[in-house]
């Protein structure tokens, strides 16, 4: 059997789906934080069942790819859960008729239950189920509330037969039941929703945006570089260090084994990035400099996503992302692709005009670097003065700037305007932000850590064999000349294809001067994005997008490489 | 009882209050705004505007609505 879970976006599909299955997937508090289906398996009356997580949809009459991606997978389930949020009952039951003319057994879970007693809303339950001739039970998924009711309701679940209505009909149909079901005591407008307005007006708005996002930059790197320095390099230097050097001594200091498990390590110190073994800068690269970053980042970004401020910011950044051929809820994807670019290329599909997606997904897999290559800007960049760091970013905002300002010329067709629910704020509830940060965190370690470690494996071995020598010839031109950078750092950028990271690790050896540095990071940052987000990319725009954005990637990357080494040279 | 004035949704002031009398625009954006419940005779309250023609933010039925400033334009409201 397939059960589905059904509802408006952002009234809270996903909390009711990992309560469900114990399968954990991520939520937020803004609407289109589930851009694709996930299923999951849970135990009903000793039969397994399957769920899937649908993403969210105003309508049956799709207005963007999530929603399309809900309507599509709606022939294929036996029963359908509707999550119902409780405080704008009105809305959230349009689907819910629409639903119900389609004739598959359901059952309704009126969500947010708690929330919308505190917004004096009465929801008469008997009369609910009466009308609709569905079970309808009261929950509250972020605390669990109402969860075993709604598992015992399942095997009630009904088949009314609602006519086919239209949509003038179904809104009709919709007032008349709320008015018969629904009680609000009036409630004059709160001092924190007025503090609340605060963040959409124009001047208060956009202070309150930079400052956010200034706190961001600002909270996460203090955070970062704390770790590092109290925690990550004491540990690395302290315990791990006489390790290396003991294995070091046993692999009889030298070879190509040696160079490929502990790299570089001469006398009796060990310089971990630059020594490119894999126990040296393979591990060093991920979990000191690299996890540090990630693990506050994602805390910020998990405090952002659940309090509900995004989509305030996508509001006051609109009449900025019109002039890039975008809309404001294009900074979403943009957001998630600082972390890392996969989850912000998929994002792309709460854009949606396939014109927007392609412009979005390229500016981000150009544009916005990963929270891997921001760690080593910050680490080796940041080694020669914080101005570099900050010239690095200045660049890649304006080549963000410039390229959407090109591409809303360059490419054809529409960008629809912006039309988007704002949720109310909430207080993120520090379980939910945890569980959130521990699954990407350990989606870090599960796939970052071994092609890291793939990556060096992989580096050692092509110098061993010549290889790199035989791309370098090829490629050293226009590095040398264009872009100002040594020839030995071809390897570098071709590493970039696999981990980021690593690849500007390799630079560190090569005695680079400062300007040569930021040079290499931008070019990094703009070069071929890592294979993940190259497949995403495929997936998302396809073959011939794919196509395009890279030629546009090329092209961007070397003439701001080239500008960028004749004004530091 | 006045009848109030007929104004759009991007002209209305911070705050004030009115009834969507009618939206002009094609079937598929009158879809679009009523799936988030924005149609004729739904009482509407103006939160913000922006700059530079940027979207107005409405509240309908205790939700707020971000709508980009041509959308906006095409939504009348009558003034309380």
């Amino acid at each position: 059997m397939k059960i589905l879970l059904v509802g408006n976006p952002n009234v809270g599909k996903s909390v009711v789906f990992s309560r469900l299955t114990g399968v954990h997937v991520l939520s937020s508090n803004y609407p289109g934080s589930t851009v694709s289906y996930t299923n999951g398996f849970m135990k009903l009356g000793g039969e397994q069942v399957e769920i899937t997580d649908v993403p969210g949809t105003y309508t049956l009459d799709p207005t963007c790819e999530a929603e399309k991606v809900a309507r599509e997978m709606l022939g294929h389930g036996d029963l359908i859960i509707d999550v119902v949020d409780a405080t704008n009952l009105e809305r959230n039951l349009y689907l819910t008729l629409q639903l119900l003319e389609r004739n598959t057994p359901m059952v309704v879970a009126l969500n947010v239950w708690d929330d919308a007693r505190h917004h004096g809303i009465d929801i008469d339950l008997e009369k609910l189920e009466a009308a609709l001739g569905v079970p309808v039970v009261p929950t509250v998924a972020v605390s669990g509330e109402g969860m075993k009711q709604l598992v015992e309701a399942l095997p009630r679940a009904a088949v009314p037969s609602h006519p086919a209505r239209s949509s003038a009909e179904r809104w009709m149909a919709v007032g008349e039941i709320v008015g018969r079901v629904q009680q609000v005591s009036h409630r004059h407008h709160t001092w924190k929703e007025r503090l609340a307005d605060a963040t959409l007006r124009p001047v208060s708005g956009a202070l309150i945006a930079a400052a956010v996002l200034a706190g961001i930059f600002i909270g996460v790197r203090l955070a970062s570089e704390g770790l590092i320095a109290r925690v990550m390099d004491p540990l690395f230097d302290g315990l791990w260090a006489p390790v290396v050097l003991r294995v070091s001594r046993l692999l009889g200091g030298g070879g190509l084994l040696h160079d490929i498990v502990v790299g570089d390590v001469a006398g009796e110190t060990v310089h971990f990035v630059e020594s490119f073994g894999l126990l040296t800068s393979g591990l060093y690269v991920p979990i000191a400099m690299v996890f540090p970053y990630i693990l506050s980042f994602y805390l910020a970004l998990g405090l952002l996503e659940d309090s509900g401020y995004l989509p305030r910011l996508a509001v006051m950044l609109d009449t900025l992302m019109h002039r890039l051929g975008l809309h404001g809820y294009a900074i979403i994807p943009t957001m998630l692709g600082f972390g890392c670019n996969v989850p912000g290329v998929m994002a792309t599909r709460v854009l949606e005009s396939r014109r927007e997606r392609f412009i979005a997904a390229t500016l981000i897999s150009i544009a916005v670097p990963c929270a891997s290559l921001q760690a080593m800007i910050f680490g080796l960049v940041g080694q020669r003065g914080g101005r570099y760091v900050l010239l690095v970013y200045a660049v890649l905002f304006l080549v963000w700037m410039g390229l959407g300002f090109v591409l809303r010329r360059l490419v054809r067709g529409f960008t629809p305007e912006l039309l988007i629910e704002i949720p109310p704020y909430r207080l993120p509830s520090p379980r939910a932000i945890v569980q959130k940060l521990w699954a990407r965190v350990r989606g870090f370690f599960v796939e970052a850590i071994p092609l890291v470690l793939g990556a060096v494996l992989v580096i050692n071995l092509l110098y061993s064999f010549g290889l790199f020598d035989a791309i370098a010839d090829f490629c050293a031109p226009v590095v040398t000349t264009v872009l100002g950078l040594p020839r030995e750092s071809v390897a570098a950028l071709a590493v970039g294809f696999l981990r980021k990271d690593v690849a500007l690790g390799m630079l560190a050896p090569l005695d680079l001067t400062a300007g040569q540095l930021v040079v290499g990071s931008v070019v990094l940052a703009m070069f071929f994005p890592c294979i993940a987000t190259f497949i995403v990319l495929l997936r998302e725009i396809g073959l011939r997008g794919l196509a395009k954005s890279t030629g546009i990637m090329l092209a961007a990357t070397l003439v701001t490489g080239g500008i960028l080494n004749l004004l530091l040279d | 009882m006045q009848e109030g004035n007929l104004v759009t949704a991007a002209e209305m002031a911070d705050g004030q209050r009115g009834i969507v009398a009618r939206i002009e625009g094609g079937q598929k954006m009158l879809n679009r705004l009523e799936a988030l419940g924005i149609r004729p005779g739904r009482k509407i309250r103006k939160v913000s505007s922006s700059f530079l023609k940027g979207p107005s933010v409405i509240e309908v039925e205790g939700c707020s609505i971000a709508i980009g400033f041509g959308m906006a334009s095409r939504i009348y409201a009558r003034t309380e």
